[in-house]
């Protein structure tokens, strides 16, 4: 997979949006994603959202998303994501599930902040860990199953749910001037 | 591809969308309470009028910004509602009325989160005093099986009092047996039966205070038992008002 090492950011009044169907294949994706990520509409629409995945991303960081989402509840990230040219850009990720008038889970949404760089290099070093632990698999999924009790671990030792580490290192104005 | 187009986009001739018919059905669906709708595939150069995809572009990020506030707002009330207060509406991105609505009900969590600190320090004190008073109780418990043993105690000594008088009469008669020579003896022997007679007396007291004891050590346990019947339904009535409240 191509990389150039070279970091993108943007705005801190931007908004990154992106809504996925229940499968995660991109359904919507606003024109500052467009421009931070590369690519064109017609490239991302239909795409799976993993189109954006950048390889220093600790597998079970998406399989707890997935796990949080698709139980009905919203999940906040720092995400390290790969632009088309293969620069890359850190966001403060919210995604949360649609639901119908029957409380079912039709589609998600994602909105993207740009993070601080205190929060980011919080989180650094913590995902080298995991990522670490995973690259001592081959099978994806041997990789979250190992990785994922690491994470916990990290957790439990800070004394904080996984919602209360991320507000811990999160300001209310994200990466924006209070 | 056609599938991610929106609705809308099937009423138009193929090639040809009325982008203005799409961009009244999105806003009619969002009026709805729908903020899934956006208007898809929007191309940039065909238009009759230049400001049209300008116009359907705006009306996305106003659906963006619309359906981001929406999310944020639900998901930091609803932690709120559950007694988790570090979910704060994140105000990034937001301005504005957004803006500030958003600050209002930051506030509003903030304010609850210093009632429910307020709320559970009360709880601890109350704790604190129902351990404290549930210790005096123990002591007047103490008191009183004290005073019963005292009580006890006094009619074995005011037994050994009569026994010894009994004992001090016979000997009494004994010494005036022998005349003279147990003279010496049976002045003992009446001393005898004047320390009896003297502790007698005084067990007796012992029994009469011991009596008063019993009485007021009743009362007070009786009083206590009230009061703690107070802190604790106080108590419950509390943990009750608190899991309404979370
Ligand atoms: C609404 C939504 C937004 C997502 N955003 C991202 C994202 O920005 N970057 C990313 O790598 N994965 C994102 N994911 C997760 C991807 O679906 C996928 O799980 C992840 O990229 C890992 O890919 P893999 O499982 O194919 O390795 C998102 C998922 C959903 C549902």
């Amino acid at each position: 997979m191509h990389l150039t090492g070279h970091e993108r950011t943007f705005d801190p009044d931007e908004i990154i949006v992106s809504k996925t169907d229940t499968k995660g294949r991109i359904t919507y994706a606003n024109r500052v994603f467009q421009r931070v990520a590369g690519y064109t509409e017609a490239e991302l629409l239909g795409k799976p959202h993993s189109i954006v995945r950048h390889p220093d991303m600790p597998r079970c960081v998406f399989k707890y998303l997935w796990d949080t989402i698709a139980a009905g509840r919203e999940v906040f990230a720092y995400v390290l994501n790969r632009a088309k040219c293969g620069d890359h850009y850190w966001v403060f990720a919210h995604v949360t599930p649609t639901f119908d008038n029957h409380n079912r889970i039709v589609s998600y949404h994602s909105s993207r902040r740009v993070p601080c760089r205190k929060a980011v290099n919080t989180v650094i070093p913590i995902y080298q860990a995991l990522m670490g632990v995973e690259k001592r698999h081959s099978n994806p999924q041997d990789q979250w199953k190992a990785s994922l009790p690491v994470l916990v671990d990290t957790l439990n030792k800070a004394k904080m749910s996984y919602d209360e580490f991320i507000f811990s290192i999160t300001d209310q104005y994200v990466g924006a001037s209070a | 591809m056609s599938e991610y187009r929106n609705e809308s986009a099937q009423f138009n001739a193929p090639g040809a969308r009325n982008w203005i018919a799409e961009a009244a059905d999105v806003c009619k669906r969002a009026a709805q309470g729908d903020l899934e709708a956006r208007i898809l595939n929007i191309d940039d150069e065909t238009h009759a009028n230049t400001d049209t995809p300008a116009l359907l572009h705006a009306i996305n990020h106003l659906l963006d910004m619309t359906d981001a506030f929406v999310r944020e707002a639900t998901a930091s009330l609803e932690f709120a509602g559950d007694g988790k207060f570090f979910r704060r509406v994140l105000l990034a991105g937001m301005l504005g009325s957004f803006a500030r609505a958003a600050k209002s009900i930051n506030t509003a969590t903030s304010q609850m989160s210093e009632e429910k600190k307020a709320l559970d320090q009360a709880h601890d004190q109350r704790l604190e005093l129902e351990a404290d008073f549930n210790k005096l109780r123990e002591v007047v418990h103490a008191l009183s099986d004290a005073t019963g043993h005292i009580d006890l105690m006094s009619k074995t000594m005011a037994k050994l009092a009569s026994q010894t008088s009994l004992l001090s009469i016979n000997a009494s008669i004994e010494a005036a047996r022998v005349g003279d020579m147990g003279r010496g003896f049976g002045v003992v022997a009446s001393e005898v039966k004047k320390l009896a007679t003297q502790a007698a007396t005084a067990s007796s007291e012992i029994q009469g205070r011991v009596r008063e004891l019993t009485g007021a050590a009743k009362n007070t346990s009786e009083t206590i038992e009230e009061i703690w019947t107070v802190i604790r339904d106080q108590g419950s009535g509390q943990v009750e008002h608190a899991t309404k409240a979370a």
